[in-house]
C-alpha cells in the first residue's frame, strides 16, 4: 500500500517537474530472471541489418537565433582585420613607430658645437701661432 | 688722405664681434634649449599619463580580440564537438595569412583586430589543436577601420589549446543534463554508491534514499526554466564503518585510513578519489569525502538519522559540466576503424593477450558453434542485435561503432565501447561474464580489475531499457515527450525542442522504438534486474527496469540529457565502477575503452609584443 501511495505522490510530483526521475508502478506483474537456458534460446534470435532509410537520429532542428550578423558584413571586417594584422606585424618588424628623441639630438648637436667653438676660443687665446700667416707680416712690414 | 693706422687689435675686434653675434645666437639657442627642455620637463607627466591611458586601453583592446577569437572558435567546437569547423577556419594561418579574422570596436575606448596566426596538431595526438591568436588594439583616431601611422597599438599573441578531452561526466555514477531528482524512494529503496550530478538543480522530495557519494547541481541559464542550481533534500549517508559493513564486490572500496593513508599524505592523495568517505574535507587544498556541492559552495553533510547538519568547506559555487555529444557519428567510425589496443602490459607486468588487436564484436553462432565477428574493421553499417550467455557471451573489444541500433541482452566479455549512431536497446539483463570485484588490498584489487570485463554502451540517440512492445501511457511514455522533456538552449542560442519519443525518425519508427520490429524484440526481451556497464545517451536514458522483480542494479554509470526510468521494483542500486576515472598520476583511467570526450580551452600563454605611439 505504501508503495502505492509513494508511486502515486511520485507520478503527481513528476507531472510538475521538469527533470527526470524514478517512480514505482504498483501494476508490475514481474517477469522472471532469464535463465542459461533462456538466453541460449535468444540466442538463435541474433540478427544483424543494413540501415533502415539513410537517417541518422533526429538531430534538434535549428531555431534562427538573432545572434547572427549580417555576412556582409562580416566579410568586410574579417578583411579590414586581416589588413590591420598584417600591417602591426609589418611595422613592428620595421621597428618601432614610436617618436624618435629629435630633441635630444639636436640639443646635444648644439651643446656640442658650443663646446667646440669655446675651446677653439680659448685656443686662440692661450696658445701661440707657431706659424703665423706670412700674408699678415708681409703687409705690415711693407706700412 | 685719411692714415689707416695698423691696428694688430682691428682683426681681433672684428673677430670679437662676429664671437659676439655667436654667443648671442648661442646663448638665445641656450635660452630656447632651456625653454623647450623646462616645458618638456613639465609637460613630460600629462605626455606619460596619456601614453599610459592609450597603453592600458589597448592592452583592454587586445584583450577582447583575443577573448572574440576565442570564442568564435569555440562555440562550433563546442557545439558539435568536432574540429572540422575549426580545420576550415585556421588550415594554413600565419603571420602573413592571418585566418578566422575579426574587427571589433568598443565605444570610446577603441578597436581591435584579431586572427589567428599559427594552428596546428600535436604529433599523435589528434584530440588537440594548438592554436596562437594574434591581437592588435589600437585607437582608430579617424574611425577608418585601418591601422595608420600614428595610432597608439598594442600586439598581444595568445596561445591556447583547444582539446577533446576525457569527459568529466564518467567520474559519475548518475549525471543528467537536465533537472535531477530522486522522488519517493526511501532509505533502503535507493541506494547510490558513487557520485551524482546534475546540470541544474537536484531535488530529493518525497522521501530520502541513500546516496553513499556526492551530489552535484549546477546553475544552467539554458534549461527552460534557468536552474538556479541548487540542492534540496538531504539523502541519508552511511557513515565509513557501516559502508564498510555492507560493501559487496561491485561497491566501490569505503576509506579506511590503515589502508588508504592519512589525510595529507601521498598515500591518501592516490586513493581518495576511488573510495567512498563519508565525511567531506578540504585536503590539500582539494575536496574530498561526499559532499553537497551547488551554487552555495562545498558542504559537508551528516545524515544518519532524522535530520541533517551541514558544515560549508566552501564557497565557491560549480560550474555546469559540458557533456559529450555523439551526433557526429563519423568521427567515432573512423575510431573504430583505426583503433589497435595500444597497451602492450597490464600494470602488473603480465602481457596483454589483446595487444595490437583491432576493435571488434563476436558473438556465438549456435549453428556453427563458433563465434562470428560482425563487425568489419570495427564498423558495422546498420544494425544488430546480440544476446550473450554466460558459456559463450558477446565479446567486445575495443571502441566498435553501429551506425543504427544495438540491441543488447545477456552476458558480455571484453573491454570496450559500442557506439550506435541511433539507440541503444537493452531487453534483458546485461551483466558481464568476469565483472570486477572491487574488495581487497588497493593495488591489487586493481591489478585484479584492470583485466576485468568493462564495456560502454553509447547511443547517438537514446538508451532504451525494457521491452519496447509493452511501453504505454504513462509508464514510461509521458516521461519521453513534452511537457515533461523540455526544450533547452544550445550554446550558440539555438532551441533545442524538447525531446518526444513519440516522433516518428527517418527509419519510420517512434525515436524511442528500434528499427528492428517491436515483436522481434518482443521474442527475446525479459525483465532487467542487473546492467553492468557505462550507459551514455545523447537524448533520453530511460525505459523500465526492474521488471523481472527484486529489484534492479546498475554497475556503472547513467548518463543522459533526459533521464525517464521507470522502477517496477525496489530496490534500486547504482554502484560506480571507479576503474574508468583517470588516476593522478598517469592522468589515464586504468582501463581506457575510448569514451566519448568533451571539449576544452586551456589558455596557456599571453605575450605582449609591445605597444607604440
Amino acid at each position: 500500500m505504501n508503495k502505492i501511495v509513494i508511486g502515486i505522490v511520485a507520478v503527481l510530483a513528476v507531472g510538475q517537474s521538469f527533470g527526470a526521475g524514478e517512480i514505482i508502478d504498483p501494476k508490475f506483474k514481474p517477469v522472471p530472471e532469464v535463465t542459461e537456458e533462456r538466453l541460449k534460446k535468444d540466442q538463435l534470435h541474433q540478427v544483424t541489418m543494413g540501415e533502415v532509410s539513410n537517417s541518422k537520429p533526429a538531430a534538434p532542428a535549428p531555431v534562427a537565433n538573432q545572434m547572427g550578423s549580417d555576412r556582409g558584413q562580416a566579410n568586410v571586417a574579417a578583411a579590414s582585420s586581416a589588413r590591420v594584422l598584417v600591417t602591426a606585424t609589418q611595422e613592428q618588424k620595421k621597428g618601432t613607430t614610436e617618436s624618435r628623441p629629435w630633441f635630444s639630438i639636436a640639443f646635444s648637436i648644439a651643446s656640442f658645437g658650443l663646446l667646440a667653438f669655446g675651446a677653439k676660443n680659448w685656443a686662440d687665446k692661450k696658445i701661440p701661432n707657431p706659424a703665423p700667416k706670412r700674408g699678415v707680416k708681409a703687409k705690415a712690414k711693407a706700412k | 688722405m685719411t692714415l689707416r693706422q695698423f691696428s694688430p687689435n682691428k682683426n681681433r675686434r672684428k673677430k670679437d664681434r662676429g664671437f659676439a653675434l655667436i654667443a648671442a645666437f648661442s646663448v638665445l639657442m641656450l635660452l630656447s634649449f632651456a625653454t623647450g627642455s623646462y616645458l618638456d620637463s613639465a609637460t613630460q607627466t600629462n605626455r606619460i599619463a596619456r601614453r599610459q591611458t592609450a597603453d592600458v586601453r589597448t592592452t583592454g583592446l587586445c584583450e577582447a580580440g583575443v577573448q572574440s577569437t576565442l570564442r568564435s572558435l569555440w562555440r562550433p567546437f563546442r557545439a558539435n564537438q568536432s574540429f572540422t569547423s575549426m580545420d576550415t577556419a585556421c588550415a594554413g594561418a600565419s603571420i602573413n595569412a592571418p585566418k578566422s579574422t575579426d574587427l571589433g570596436n568598443i565605444a570610446d575606448v577603441g578597436k581591435f583586430s584579431s586572427g589567428v596566426i599559427s594552428y596546428s596538431t600535436p604529433a599523435g595526438n589528434s584530440y588537440v589543436r594548438n592554436v596562437t591568436i594574434r591581437s592588435v588594439g589600437w585607437i582608430d583616431t579617424d574611425n577608418d577601420n585601418a591601422l595608420d601611422a600614428g595610432e597608439a597599438r598594442k600586439i598581444v599573441d595568445v596561445q591556447a589549446r583547444y582539446e577533446l578531452a576525457r569527459s568529466a561526466v564518467f567520474d559519475y555514477t548518475y549525471f543528467v543534463n537536465n533537472y535531477g531528482w530522486m522522488s519517493g524512494f526511501g532509505q533502503n529503496d535507493l541506494v547510490v554508491n558513487g557520485d551524482m550530478r546534475a546540470n541544474g538543480n537536484f531535488d530529493f522530495t518525497g522521501g530520502d534514499p541513500t546516496v553513499n557519494g556526492s551530489v552535484v547541481a549546477s546553475a544552467n541559464d539554458k534549461l527552460i526554466p534557468a536552474a538556479a542550481g541548487v540542492i534540496t533534500g538531504s539523502p541519508f549517508k552511511q557513515d565509513d564503518a557501516t559502508y564498510r559493513s555492507k560493501a559487496s564486490a561491485e561497491t566501490r572500496p569505503g576509506y579506511e585510513s590503515s589502508v588508504h593513508g592519512a589525510p595529507g599524505t601521498a598515500d591518501y592523495d592516490t586513493w581518495r578519489d576511488f573510495v567512498f568517505q563519508s565525511t567531506g574535507s578540504l585536503t590539500n587544498g582539494r575536496v574530498s569525502g561526499a559532499v553537497k556541492f551547488d551554487v552555495s559552495g562545498t558542504k559537508s553533510w551528516v545524515r544518519t538519522g532524522a535530520n541533517a547538519t551541514h558544515t560549508t568547506l566552501d564557497t565557491n559555487p560549480s560550474q555546469e559540466l559540458i557533456m559529450p555529444d555523439l551526433q557526429n557519428i563519423a568521427s567515432y567510425q573512423t575510431l573504430s576503424t583505426t583503433y589497435t589496443n595500444p597497451k602492450a602490459t597490464y600494470a602488473d607486468g603480465t602481457a596483454n593477450p589483446n595487444f595490437g588487436q583491432p576493435a571488434y564484436i563476436e558473438v556465438w553462432n549456435s549453428t556453427t558453434s563458433t563465434y562470428d565477428r560482425i563487425t568489419t574493421n570495427g564498423v558495422l553499417t546498420g544494425s544488430a542485435m546480440i544476446v550473450g550467455t554466460a558459456a559463450n557471451p558477446v565479446r567486445v573489444h575495443g571502441p566498435v561503432t553501429i551506425t543504427q541500433d544495438i540491441v543488447v541482452k545477456g552476458y558480455v566479455q571484453g573491454q570496450g565501447t559500442i557506439y550506435a549512431g541511433r539507440n541503444v536497446h537493452v531487453v534483458g539483463s546485461w551483466q558481464y561474464k568476469n565483472p570486477p570485484d572491487f574488495r581487497g588490498a588497493p593495488q591489487a584489487t586493481e591489478n585484479a580489475n584492470e583485466k576485468k570485463d568493462l564495456v560502454a554502451l553509447c547511443a547517438a540517440g537514446s538508451v532504451i531499457m525494457g521491452n519496447p512492445k509493452t511501453f504505454s501511457n504513462p509508464y514510461p511514455l509521458y516521461y519521453m515527450k513534452p511537457p515533461f522533456t523540455k526544450a533547452r538552449y544550445a550554446d550558440d542560442g539555438t532551441l533545442i525542442p524538447a525531446y518526444d519519443g513519440t516522433q516518428v525518425d527517418g527509419t519510420g519508427r517512434m525515436r524511442y522504438q528500434s528499427v528492428f520490429a517491436d515483436s522481434a524484440i518482443d521474442a527475446i526481451a525479459s525483465g532487467i534486474n542487473r546492467v553492468d556497464g557505462i550507459l551514455y545517451s545523447n537524448f533520453v536514458g530511460g525505459g523500465n527496469i526492474g521488471t523481472a522483480g527484486g529489484g534492479v542494479t546498475f554497475n556503472g554509470t547513467l548518463i543522459s540529457k533526459d533521464e525517464a526510468l521507470v522502477t517496477y521494483s525496489l530496490p534500486l542500486k547504482m554502484n560506480y565502477d571507479n576503474r574508468i576515472r583517470e588516476r593522478q598520476l598517469t592522468n589515464q583511467p586504468i582501463i581506457d575503452i575510448k569514451l566519448p570526450r568533451s571539449p576544452v580551452l586551456l589558455r596557456s600563454t599571453w605575450q605582449d609584443r609591445g605597444f607604440s605611439w
